[in-house]
């Protein structure tokens, strides 16, 4: 398991390599001290799991995870934050309260080692495929949304909002941006506004003017633009 | 006699009175029949006897809930003098009349139970009889009311308490920011294994530091010597988290040294310059700290920060700076001055008098 420590403290940074030291099968990457460098080596390095700090210099660990392309599974890390705690708690995220030890360490990374054998991570590491995750954090919500979950992904002013398990999110990039880092076989651009993962998708209807009409299988309708409906239907007959 | 004692609690105050005037239906009738006269008109008679006492009983209980409220025990007597008799008089007056109107519209029925006029004599006596036993009633009744009250005031006082313990404490946990405290216990922890002398001296410092907090809010004020101990202990770890981030320059008129301060002001301010200045910022920078004789009378105490990178998600409250004008106002009135100059470098100076 490739790991990556986000820590401004040296310090805390020296603890935790300590406390990883007696587990072989965990490589550590690289290490950071602040939100810039971390998204960066975040990026580039492409870890399984984030070691992070919530209080860094230039930000908090949220900020860190919301920059990123990449979303590792996290466990966070926090000396005694009663804001961070609360939103842990009422996320229902992961984390380590500082000193940290062996026990609880042990815990956590056991939990992520569970999740990691469900869900291996697809191999391609610019598209995003079904099992991979997305970090979204709306207002006081903070969600790792498994793509393979999301249904529909429409847009709200310059961003989009994101629709999954009869939860919605809004997500501050634009609908180009998401597209591009999306699987092309499991999310379709049905029209300017809308894209729709295929797996969600009931029932398929012709519509006015050579369009099509998608309906969900909450039921939601989703209108497919002429243009797009014809390269839809020139992929389902392939 | 058995009779269940009232409870302020209205549930419970239906089947208390039914019980209590039901037990007095059953004396009367067990006296009725000890004295060889029993039938169904007397018990009859009795049974309008206890209804008409409920009635009567449940205008006292209204006095009463007043009399809790606001109404004196002089207003409450005044009261009492006049309608505990007129309610008894009135019951009688209605017993009487029903018993009367019995004995002239059937008379038969009247001759064979027994049942005769009654004389004015006996209409007082009666009359008496039933003002004792609701004066009887109310006894039960404020007895349990005030067992009650005593119970209430009883649970309030250890509410009280607990909940000024709470505040207490909240006051503590104000006091020691935990944040830092967890970090700097967490560093310790790894210095240890990479030196332990400087763990070892890092421990001083932060006991040095405790013992300051603890005793902040015994003293009304310290000396400027005893506040900078605790600021230089609470640099020289902060120094372990920040790691070279931290520079630091501190400027003592030397004969300040005895100044005097509230406890944990100078404090504040450098938590403050650190917490929203120098750790909100990836290289970290300098925090100056100057204590400056400005007259034979005043002298002035400056902390100074670079300002934050990434303000939004370092910006406080506002509790620490309110918490630290009214430890001033307290400590010096009006002749105290504190003024946050939020430039760069951001400036937070406090003029006290000597």
């Amino acid at each position: 398991m490739k790991v990556i420590i986000v820590e401004d403290s040296r310090l805390a940074r020296a603890e935790l390599k300590e406390l990883l030291h007696p587990y072989p099968t965990i490589e550590l990457l690289a290490e950071a001290a602040d939100v810039t460098s971390g998204v960066a080596q975040v990026d580039e390095l492409k870890p399984d799991l984030l070691l992070l700090d919530i209080n860094l210099p230039d930000g908090n660990g949220f900020d860190l995870l919301e920059r990123c392309e990449w979303t590792p599974q996290v466990i966070f890390t926090t000396a005694y934050d009663q804001h961070a705690l609360r939103a842990f708690e009422f996320n229902a995220l992961d984390y380590l309260l500082k000193p940290i030890t062996h026990e609880s360490l042990a815990r956590a990374l056991n939990k992520v080692a569970i999740h990691q054998a469900v869900t291996a991570p697809t191999s391609t590491p610019l598209v995003k495929g079904r099992d991979d995750q997305l970090f979204i954090r709306d207002g006081e919500h903070c969600h790792f949304v498994r793509l393979g979950d999301i249904s529909l992904i429409t847009v709200e002013g310059n961003y989009v909002r994101a629709f999954f398990r009869n939860t919605k999110a809004l997500l501050c990039r634009s609908l180009n941006y998401v597209e591009a880092r999306l699987d092309p076989n499991i999310f379709f651009r049905a029209n300017r506004q809308q894209i729709v993962n295929m797996d969600f998708v009931a029932r398929i209807e012709p519509w006015i003017g050579d369009g099509l009409m998608l309906i969900l299988k909450d039921g939601t309708q989703v209108e497919v633009s002429r243009r797009q409906a014809r390269e839809l239907k020139q992929r389902l007959t392939i | 006699m058995m009779h269940k004692p009232h409870t302020g609690n209205s549930r419970l105050y239906w089947p208390a009175q039914l019980i209590f005037w039901g037990g007095y239906w059953l004396i009367n009738i067990v006296f009725l029949s000890l004295s060889g006269l029993t039938n169904g008109l007397f018990a009859l008679l009795f049974s309008l006897l206890s209804l008409l006492l409920i009635i009567a009983s449940h205008q006292l209980r209204s006095l009463y809930k007043k009399y809790a409220q606001s109404l004196s025990l002089g207003r409450l007597i005044a009261q009492l003098v006049w309608l505990v008799p007129l309610l008894a008089v009135s019951v009688q007056s209605i017993l009487h009349l029903t018993i009367y109107t019995l004995v002239h519209l059937v008379p038969h029925l009247a001759e064979n139970s027994n049942l005769q006029r009654a004389s004015i004599g006996s209409f007082l006596g009666y009359s008496i009889n039933t003002a004792i036993m609701l004066l009887l009633w109310s006894i039960v009744y404020l007895l349990r009311a005030e067992l009650i009250r005593r119970r209430n005031a009883e649970v309030e006082y250890w509410r009280l308490q607990a909940e000024l313990k709470a505040r207490e404490l909240d006051f503590l946990r104000g006091q020691i920011n935990s944040h830092f405290l967890f970090n700097a216990l967490n560093n310790l922890r790894a210095l240890i294994r990479e030196d332990a002398e400087a763990a070892r001296q890092g421990l001083a410092d932060l006991s040095t530091l405790l013992r300051g907090i603890l005793q902040a809010d015994t003293r009304p004020l310290v000396t400027l010597e005893e506040e900078l101990a605790w600021v230089r202990g609470y640099l020289s770890l902060e120094a372990l988290q920040l790691d070279g981030r931290l520079q630091t320059e501190i400027t003592i008129d030397d004969d300040l040294l005895k100044a005097q301060l509230p406890p944990m002001l100078m404090q504040t301010l450098v938590e403050n310059a650190i917490k929203h200045g120098i750790a909100a910022r990836r290289n970290g920078g300098l925090l100056r700290i100057r204590a400056q004789k400005y007259s034979s009378d005043r002298w002035g105490l400056c902390v100074e920060n670079p300002p934050a990178e990434a303000s939004s998600s370092h910006e406080g409250n506002g509790v620490g700076l309110k918490n630290l004008r009214e430890r001033l106002q307290l400590a010096f009135g009006e002749r105290a001055h504190f003024e946050l100059q939020l430039k760069d470098p951001v400036c937070a100076c406090v003029e006290m008098p000597l």
